[in-house]
């Protein structure tokens, strides 16, 4: 980890409102990325980060090891995405999947069937899964970066990236065919 | 050991994701040109990773979004006043914390003392009169006996 960034941590861990600040500003895209992962709705995603903020500047001093400060950041997101996903999931889980599409399905009453599709898809992937794709896809982030902040191993991250492609392929095949 | 086309999935999404090195990529790239499975799966890649970006590209959050979130923030987690904020600030500093815990300690140990009302003699002076106590030969009234004998 680059020095500049540990001192940032190491600094909102001690309560520095400005460094932690900082933060939000550099982090809080790829927080809305995982909570997006999970809940696949903007506004809940917003929220979910907001919150999750919130909780962390609280609690910051839990955080011993300043490299750890991204991990636990976005696990902390993570929980809330989850919080947020459980207490809307009264219905059937197919139900949840079609409501989590259908900010987009509203954009346009005319939205591709294949954005639907790949939603669909998406939102049938494991949590994890999902969180690394869109890290990848919203911020175009690096392995490197997106392994710091889920706290994965590259070959982990690599395994992930594949089976989650994989998946997607296999069920947009006849879509792509179409497309290819 | 795994062959590349053991793990094709990986490889091939970390192609997509120009995370190979030189070697790496061009031991893919002679595999798939192989292997038909593996290059069909490589297109079906290619593909669904525009579809991806494109699809994804719309749900990005706004420019806006980091300002909005630090302003929720600040909303939420009022700054402290000046005087708060300095004691804090002090608080943070290990000489400061150490002065605090001492004066809380010695705070404590004068409350003990009013409160079971025992002075601030030291250990060795109370020794040394525990030691003439019990050096003492006799109570009072035996040393009166014995005059009177005398």
């Amino acid at each position: 980890m680059d020095p500049n960034e540990r001192e940032q941590y190491r600094a909102a861990i001690h309560g520095e409102r400005d460094a932690f600040e900082m933060i939000i500003r550099t982090h809080s895209r790829a927080l809305f990325a995982i909570a997006y992962g999970i809940l696949q709705n903007r506004e809940e995603a917003e929220d979910a980060v907001q919150d999750a903020l919130v909780k962390a500047w609280k609690t910051r001093w839990r955080v011993h090891d300043p490299e750890k400060f991204p991990v636990w950041l976005a696990t902390i997101a993570r929980h809330r995405a989850h919080d947020i996903f459980r207490k809307r999931r009264t219905v059937p889980l197919s139900a949840t999947i079609d409501e989590a599409i259908e900010p987009n399905s509203a954009a346009g009453t005319d939205a591709p069937e294949l954005d639907q599709q790949l939603h669909s898809a998406l939102a049938a992937l494991p949590e994890l899964h999902r969180a690394a794709l869109t890290l990848r896809y919203f911020e175009e982030m690096d392995y490197r970066s997106i392994e710091n902040i889920l706290g994965l191993s590259n070959g982990a991250l690599r395994g992930i990236l594949g089976r989650a492609l994989a998946s997607m392929r296999k069920q947009l095949r006849p879509a792509l065919a179409s497309l290819d | 050991m795994a062959t590349i086309h053991d793990e094709i999935d990986s490889w091939l999404a970390a192609d997509i994701h120009g995370e190979l090195s030189e070697d790496e990529r061009s031991a893919l790239h002679a595999h798939i040109v192989d292997c038909a499975a593996c290059r069909k799966a490589h297109q079906e890649n290619k593909v669904m990773n525009k579809m991806l970006e494109e699809t994804l590209a719309q749900e990005k959050p706004d420019p806006a979004f980091e300002q909005r979130m630090l302003s929720g923030f600040r909303n939420r987690i009022p700054e402290r006043s000046g005087l708060v904020k300095l004691l804090v600030d002090l608080m943070r500093l290990r000489a400061v914390q150490i002065t605090a815990v001492t004066a809380i300690l010695v705070g404590l140990v004068q409350m003990g003392r009013m409160i079971t009302g025992e002075n601030a003699t030291p250990l060795r002076d109370r020794e040394r009169y525990a030691q003439v106590e019990v050096a003492a030969p006799q109570p009072p009234e035996s040393r009166r006996s014995s005059g009177r004998s005398g």
